[in-house]
C-alpha cells in the first residue's frame, strides 16, 4: 500500500545514524557562525515580483475525435532486433535500495549515420556477491537503419562497469558529435564521443559528482543562454548499504523490504556551468539549487527526474525536479544564471490535497494544442499520476489528472517513467507510463499490486472524451507485464512511427516496434543549430497543420533516467498540408517557413532547410 | 448505535485478556466443513508492524483457529473474530489478509454494514477505487444513514475523476456536524478541479471555519486565490499550510482506533512535530507513546530529544539515563548523554560516554568528533588528530575535520613541510571548502618555514575569500597576505576595518590578538605564527549542545 513508503507511517521513519556526519558539517558550520557572528551577511534581497503574462488562449478548429483508441499494436522485437541487453541489479538478498531503482536507456545518433543507436545503463554486482559471474557492463548498440542493433560497446570504447543509472546524451563541445553522461550510485562519468569513439573526460571536465553521491537523471540544457550545454544532475538520497541495513526497513506482511526514501536524507543536485573549454564548474550553491529543511537543514531534494522547459516563455529554460516522498521542485531561472524554487507557488510541488508524492519519472508538453503546459508525473503505487495543468496558459498549474482520465487508471499501478508522445501519428500527444513495483511478492500482501505490471498507454481523444487520455487496452506485446523503469521512444527502424524501448529492473528491455497503419500523415524535423549547440537542444517548434498549431520541444531529456531522440516527429493526422513551421532557435532568433513535402523528415538548418 | 459498541467492546475485552495460545493456523487453509464459505488467510511476516500490533495479530488468529476447529462455533461469533483480524490488518495496511477477512465475515453476515464498509474503507485507502466504491455501494444498501459513508463514496469517486457524483454525495453531508469540514475540503477540491475558483474558496474557508487545525486546507486554497490572482493572500495561505487533511467523525472507524493498544501513532506523531520544530508537542506524543510501549527504548531517546529541545534538560538526562539502564548499548543515548555532561562542563565524563558510544560502533562519526574536540581543546593535539581522522575515515564529509585534523597534527610536532603538502593536496580536492583556503591563505603568507610562503599566491586566495565573504576572519588573512608581500599599510588598513567590523562581537582574547596583529603591521612585522591558537576558523566549533539533540538523525526514532 502507498503508505508503506510515506512520512508518518513508518518505523524507520527516521534520518539516518551516519548521515549525522551531515549534520555535523551543519552543525560545525554553525557553530562556527555563532563565533564569528559578525559574519552576518547582508540581508538577501527581495525576490523580483512574479511577471505574470497575459496570455490568450487560441480558438481550436479542431474536429473533435472519434472516442475509441485506433488500432495500433506494439510487438517486442527486442531479442530478434539483436538487444541481448539483460539489466544487473546485483540484488542478493539483503533488499538493498539502489538495486529496485535502475536503469535508463537513450536512443542517440553516436556515429552521425542518420539513424537512432541505443544505450543501455547498466548497474552491476555488488561486491563480494558476484557468485562468479562477469561483471555486467554498459551497453552500446549500433542501429543499421532497419532497427537491427549490434553490440558496439567495446569499439566504441564504453565497456564500463559501474553501478549506472541515468543517461544524458549531448554535443557539450560542439564539435558534432553526441557525447555521454551516465550517473551512477557512485561517481559519474562524462565520455567524449571523438568520431564514434567515446573517452573519459570525467576528470578533466570536473562532473564526476561526489563518490557516495547517488545520482538519477541528468540533462544537457543552456541555462545561461551562452550558446554552450550546461548539465544538470539529479541527486537522490544519501545513502550507502551500512545506512540501508542499519534502518532495516520492514513491510508489514513482506518483512524486510526496499528502504523507503522517507527514512533517507536528502540530498542537492549539481548544476554545472560549461566553461566551453571542456572544463565544467559546479555553480550549484551561486545559482540557488540547494533546498534545505529550515528546521534540519538538511537538503530536501530526493530527485529523480528532470525536464527542462520553459514553463513561464521568458525565454529561458526552468527546470521541473521531482522527488520521491518530498516536495517537487521548479527551479525558475531568473536569466541571471540563478534559479528561485517556486514550486509550491506555482502548484507542482504536491498532489491535490496537498500531499508530497513520491515522484519518480516527468514529462512536460502542450498536450492539448493550445496554451495550457502539462507536466505529467509518474508516482508510486496508490498514488496517481500527476498532471499538473497551466490556468489560462500560466502558473498556477491544477492537477487534473482525475479530470484527464489518467488519475483513476495510474491510481494502482506504481509508475517509473513516463512519456508524451503522438504513437498514432494523429498530432495529439498520447501518454505511456512504466511501471513496476519494488517487491517481488508484493501481491502477497497487496492484492492489487504485482512486481511486473504492464505499462499504461494512454490515447489522446482530444476534446471529443469526457476524460481527455483513454486507456489502451488492446496494443499487442506493450500489455505485457514488465517490471518497468526508464522509457525511450525514437524511430528506430525508419518507418517514420514512434517505436518505445522500457528498461526492465533486473531483466531485459522490451523493444517495442510500433504497428501503427493508420495512414496518418508525419513530419519528422532534425535541428540542426548553430555551434556549439549543434542538435538546438532547447529550440521551440510550432507546427500548424489542419487548423490546429501543436508545440514541441528539441529537448531528449524526459522521462525517467532516460533520453528519447532528438529528431522531432509531428503526428499530421490526416492533414493534407502543413500551413506553416515557426522554429525559435536555442539563442532566440526565429525561422518560419512553409514545407512543402508531408511524410518525410526534414533537416532544418538555422537559417536553411533540406530534405533528407 | 449500538451494534457498533458490541465491536469495541469485544476488541477492548479481547485485547485485554492477554495471550492466546499460538495454535496450527488454520486460516491459510481452512477445515473442511468451512471451506467454500470462508476466504484463505495466508500468513504473512508481520515483523515490520510495532510489537503489541504483532502480538494482537497472533492472537487474533490464535483465535478464529480455535472457533474453527470448535464444533460449536456459530457464523456471527466467527464473523466477528475475521473482524477483527481484518480491523488489525487495517491498522497494519496489509490489504490483501484483510480484505480476505471483511469479506469472509460479510459472507458470515451478510446483514452487516461495519463489513463491506470497512472493506470499502481498506480498498480506498489501498487505491482501489473501483473494489471500494463495491463495497461502499453494498454498504449503502444496507445503511443508507450513515453519515460518514457519503464522505467515503464522495472520496472514492472523486478520486475515479466522476466530479458530479462526488459532488452529489459531499453535497449530502456538507452541513453534517463533525463532516461539514472534510466534506467541503473536498468540494472545494473539485470546485478548483472545475476552475471555480470563487466557490473553491467559499467552500474551502467554510472548511478551516469548522476545523481551524485543518492546516492541510491552507493549500488548496492558497491555490484558490493564485488562480484568482490575489497572490498575496496566496502565500498567507501557504505560510499557514501544513499537511493536516480535515477532521472527520466516523464512529465505526474511531472503535477499531480505540480498541488497539497502539504507541506508534503517538510516536509518528512525534516525530511529526519535532520536524516541525514542536518540541513540547512531541514531548507529550511521545511520554503517550511511551505509556503504551514503555520499553520502547529509541522512543526514550527520542522523547529525552524533545524534552531538551522544549527545555527540559534535566528530565532529558533522567530519560537518557533510563534508556540506557535498558539498554546499555545505545548508542544515541550514549552519544546525547556526552553532550549533555560536555554542556555541564563535565568533559571528562562526557568523554566517557562518547567512549561507550565508540565501543558499540568504532565508526560512530558523531563521537569521534566530538571526542576528538575534547582532546583537541585540551591541547591533546596527537590524540586530537588520530580522532579527526577516524572521523573523516568513517564519513569523509565532516568538512571541519579536515583542517583541524592538520592544525592538530602540525601542534602535535609534525613537519609544517608535510602538512602543508597535505594541505595543498585536500584543497584541489576540495577546491570549494573556505576553511581550507583561509588555512592556506595564512600558511603561503606566513609559515615558519619561509620556503613554503607565496605570498602573492596568499594574496589571491585572501582577496577572492574578502570578496565573496567580507568578513573579520577573511580580512584578517587579507592584511597578513598584504603584509607577507610587503604592503604594511594597507595591511594595517585592512585590519583596522576587521577590528572595527568585530569590535561589537568578538571576545576580549580575540580583540586583543587582532590589537597585536595590528601593532605588529604597524611596526612592520608579520605577525606569527600562520595558525594562531583561538583564531575562530582554525578550532574546532563552539559547542553547542542544542545541534545534536535537534539534528542529530536517529537511524530508529521508536
Amino acid at each position: 500500500m502507498r503508505k508503506d513508503r510515506r512520512q508518518d507511517l513508518t518505523r524507520g521513519d527516521a534520518a539516518i545514524r551516519r548521515a549525522f556526519i551531515y549534520s555535523v558539517g551543519v552543525i560545525a558550520l554553525a557553530g562556527l557562525a555563532a563565533a564569528v557572528i559578525y559574519w552576518v551577511q547582508r540581508a538577501p534581497e527581495p525576490s523580483a515580483p512574479i511577471q505574470e503574462a497575459d496570455v490568450q488562449t487560441p480558438r481550436l478548429e479542431e474536429t473533435p475525435a472519434a472516442d475509441d483508441p485506433p488500432a495500433v499494436r506494439f510487438t517486442d522485437v527486442t531479442e530478434a532486433a539483436g538487444v541481448d541487453f539483460v539489466h544487473v541489479n546485483g540484488a542478493y538478498g539483503e533488499r538493498l535500495m539502489p538495486e529496485a531503482i535502475g536503469s535508463g536507456a537513450a536512443f542517440f545518433d553516436y556515429d552521425k549515420d542518420g539513424d537512432q543507436d541505443l544505450f543501455l545503463s547498466n548497474s552491476r554486482y555488488w561486491e563480494g556477491h558476484e557468485q562468479g559471474a562477469e561483471q555486467p557492463r554498459q551497453v552500446l548498440y549500433r542501429n543499421d537503419g532497419k532497427g537491427n542493433f549490434a553490440n558496439v560497446t567495446e569499439e566504441a570504447g564504453l565497456a564500463l562497469t559501474s553501478y549506472g543509472m541515468g543517461v544524458a546524451v549531448a554535443d557539450y563541445d560542439g564539435d558534432g558529435w553526441r557525447d555521454l553522461f551516465l550517473t551512477s550510485l557512485n561517481e559519474n562519468r562524462l565520455f567524449r564521443n571523438e568520431n564514434g569513439q567515446f573517452r573519459d573526460v570525467t576528470a578533466d571536465a570536473g562532473v564526476a559528482g561526489g563518490e557516495d553521491t547517488w545520482s538519477a537523471s541528468a540533462a544537457f540544457f543552456d541555462y545561461d543562454k551562452d550558446g554552450d550545454l550546461d548539465l544538470f544532475v539529479v541527486n537522490y538520497v544519501k545513502w550507502s548499504r551500512e545506512i540501508d541495513l542499519e534502518i532495516d526497513f520492514r513491510l508489514t506482511g513482506l518483512g524486510r523490504a526496499y528502504g523507503a526514501p522517507v527514512n533517507f536524507v536528502g540530498t542537492n543536485s549539481y548544476l554545472y556551468r560549461n566553461e566551453g573549454d571542456g572544463r565544467f564548474t559546479d555553480v550549484s550553491a551561486s545559482a540557488g539549487i540547494p533546498v534545505s529543511d529550515p528546521v534540519s537543514g538538511h537538503p530536501v531534494g530526493k530527485g529523480l527526474g528532470v525536464v527542462p522547459i520553459d514553463y513561464d516563455r521568458d525565454g529561458w529554460l526552468d527546470l521541473i525536479i521531482v522527488n520521491d516522498t518530498v516536495r517537487n521542485f521548479l527551479f525558475r531561472n531568473k536569466g541571471d544564471g540563478s534559479f528561485e524554487e517556486v514550486a509550491i507557488f506555482e502548484g507542482i510541488a504536491y498532489d491535490r490535497n496537498g500531499k508530497a508524492t513520491s515522484a519518480m519519472g516527468v514529462d512536460a508538453a502542450y498536450f492539448r494544442d493550445d496554451r495550457e503546459l502539462g507536466i505529467a508525473v509518474g508516482n508510486f503505487a496508490n498514488e496517481m499520476a500527476s498532471l499538473f495543468v497551466t490556468t489560462d496558459g500560466r502558473a498556477p498549474f491544477v492537477d487534473e489528472a482525475v479530470l484527464e482520465g489518467l488519475g483513476p487508471a495510474s491510481r494502482i499501478p506504481l509508475t517509473f517513467g513516463l512519456l508524451f508522445l503522438d504513437y498514432d501519428l494523429d498530432g495529439r500527444l498520447d501518454l505511456l507510463l512504466a511501471n513496476g513495483h519494488l517487491e517481488h511478492e508484493i501481491h502477497k500482501v497487496q492484492q492489487s499490486q504485482h512486481h511486473a505490471q504492464p505499462p499504461s498507454l494512454f490515447w489522446n481523444c482530444g476534446e471529443a472524451c469526457r476524460g481527455r487520455f483513454v486507456p489502451v487496452t488492446d496494443a499487442g506485446d506493450m500489455a505485457e507485464p514488465l517490471v518497468g523503469r526508464g522509457i525511450a521512444y525514437a524511430d528506430v527502424d525508419g518507418d517514420s512511427d514512434l517505436d518505445v524501448l522500457i528498461t526492465q529492473n533486473g531483466r531485459r528491455p522490451a523493444l517495442l516496434r510500433n504497428e501503427q497503419q493508420t495512414g496518418h500523415h508525419w513530419l519528422r524535423l532534425k535541428l540542426e543549430g548553430l555551434p556549439p549547440n549543434t542538435d538546438a537542444i532547447g529550440a521551440r517548434l510550432e507546427l500548424t497543420a489542419g487548423g490546429v498549431t501543436r508545440f514541441r520541444e528539441v529537448m531528449p531529456t524526459r522521462g525517467y533516467l532516460s533520453q528519447v531522440e532528438l529528431p522531432v516527429t509531428f503526428g499530421l493526422g490526416t492533414a493534407d498540408k502543413v500551413d506553416r513551421l515557426r522554429i525559435v532557435w536555442p539563442d532566440g532568433s526565429e525561422q518560419e517557413l512553409v514545407p512543402e513535402a508531408m511524410d518525410t523528415t526534414l533537416v532544418i538548418e538555422q537559417g536553411a532547410i533540406r530534405a533528407q | 448505535m449500538t451494534r457498533y459498541v458490541s465491536l469495541r467492546a469485544a476488541l477492548v475485552l479481547w485485547l485485554a485478556t492477554g495471550s492466546v495460545q499460538v495454535q496450527a493456523d488454520a486460516l491459510s487453509e481452512p477445515p473442511e466443513r468451512w471451506q467454500g464459505t470462508l476466504v484463505p488467510v495466508a500468513e504473512v511476516d508481520i515483523s515490520g508492524a510495532e510489537r503489541l500490533m504483532q502480538q494482537a495479530i497472533a492472537e487474533a488468529r490464535a483465535e478464529i483457529a480455535g472457533l474453527l476447529e470448535s464444533p460449536n462455533a456459530d457464523p456471527a461469533s466467527l464473523a466477528g473474530a475475521y473482524g477483527r483480524l481484518g480491523a488489525l490488518f487495517l491498522l497494519v495496511d496489509v490489504e490483501a489478509q484483510g480484505d480476505a477477512c471483511f469479506r469472509t465475515a460479510g459472507e458470515l453476515e451478510p446483514k452487516e454494514f461495519r463489513w463491506p464498509y470497512y472493506a470499502g474503507h481498506l480498498a480506498m485507502v489501498a487505491g482501489n477505487t473501483e473494489q471500494a466504491l463495491t463495497y461502499l455501494e453494498s454498504a449503502r444498501e444496507l445503511d443508507p444513514e450513515y453519515p460518514t459513508l457519503y464522505l467515503r463514496l464522495g472520496k472514492v469517486q472523486l478520486d475515479r475523476g466522476e466530479l458530479a457524483e462526488a459532488r452529489a454525495a459531499l453535497e449530502k453531508i456538507a452541513d453534517t456536524p463533525g463532516l461539514i469540514a472534510a466534506a467541503n475540503y473536498y468540494l472545494g477540491q473539485i470546485a478548483n478541479l472545475e476552475r471555480r475558483f470563487e466557490d473553491a474558496v467559499a467552500r474551502l474557508k467554510k472548511a478551516l471555519e469548522a476545523d481551524p487545525n485543518a492546516t492541510g486546507v491552507h493549500y488548496p486554497l492558497a491555490q484558490a486565490y493564485r488562480a484568482l490572482g490575489k497572490n498575496e493572500l496566496a502565500r498567507e495561505h501557504l505560510g499557514r499550510f501544513e499537511a493536516k487533511s480535515p477532521e472527520a467523525e466516523d464512529p465505526l472507524l474511531e472503535q477499531l482506533q480505540e480498541a488497539s493498544r497502539r504507541s506508534l501513532p503517538a510516536f509518528h506523531k512525534g516525530i511529526h512535530a519535532i520536524r516541525q520544530g514542536k518540541y513540547a508537542t512531541a514531548a507529550e506524543r511521545f511520554a503517550e507513546g511511551l505509556a503504551v510501549d514503555p520499553d520502547n527504548v529509541p522512543a526514550r531517546v527520542s522523547y529525552a530529544r524533545a524534552l531538551y529541545l522544549s527545555g527540559r534538560a534535566e528530565e532529558a538526562g533522567e530519560e537518557l539515563a533510563r534508556a540506557l539502564a535498558a539498554n546499555p548499548n545505545e548508542l544515541l543515548a550514549n552519544f546525547l548523554q556526552g553532550v549533555l555532561l560536555q554542556q555541564q562542563a563535565k568533559p571528562d565524563r562526557a568523554a566517557d560516554y562518547y567512549r561507550r558510544s565508540l565501543s558499540v560502533d568504532p565508526g560512530y562519526a558523531g563521537a569521534l568528533f566530538y571526542l576528538a574536540n575534547l582532546d583537541f581543546n585540551a591541547g591533546r593535539y596527537r590524540e586530537a588528530a588520530a580522532g579527526y581522522a577516524k572521523a573523516l575515515a568513517a564519513d569523509r564529509e565532516i568538512a571541519p575535520a579536515r583542517l583541524l585534523e592538520l592544525i592538530a597534527r602540525l601542534r602535535a610536532g609534525e613537519p609544517e613541510a608535510d602538512i602543508a603538502k597535505r594541505l595543498t593536496d585536500l584543497s584541489a580536492q576540495y577546491p570549494e571548502d573556505p576553511m581550507l583556503r583561509y588555512a592556506m591563505s595564512r600558511l603561503l603568507a606566513a609559515a615558519a618555514d619561509s620556503s613554503l610562503r607565496a605570498p602573492e599566491q596568499a594574496l589571491q586566495i585572501a582577496s577572492q575569500l574578502t570578496l565573496l565573504q567580507p568578513i573579520p576572519p577573511h580580512q584578517r588573512a587579507l592584511a597578513l597576505a598584504q603584509a607577507a608581500t610587503g604592503r604594511f599599510e594597507e595591511a594595517a588598513q585592512t585590519q583596522r576595518q576587521a577590528i572595527a567590523m568585530a569590535a561589537w562581537m568578538a571576545p576580549p582574547g580575540e580583540r586583543a590578538v587582532m590589537q597585536a596583529e595590528l601593532d605588529a603591521y604597524e611596526r612592520g612585522e608579520l605577525p606569527e605564527p600562520a595558525w594562531p591558537e583561538g583564531a575562530p576558523l582554525l578550532s574546532p566549533p563552539p559547542f553547542d549542545p542544542v545541534a545534536p539533540f535537534r539534528d542529530y538523525p536517529a537511524a530508529v526514532p521508536y
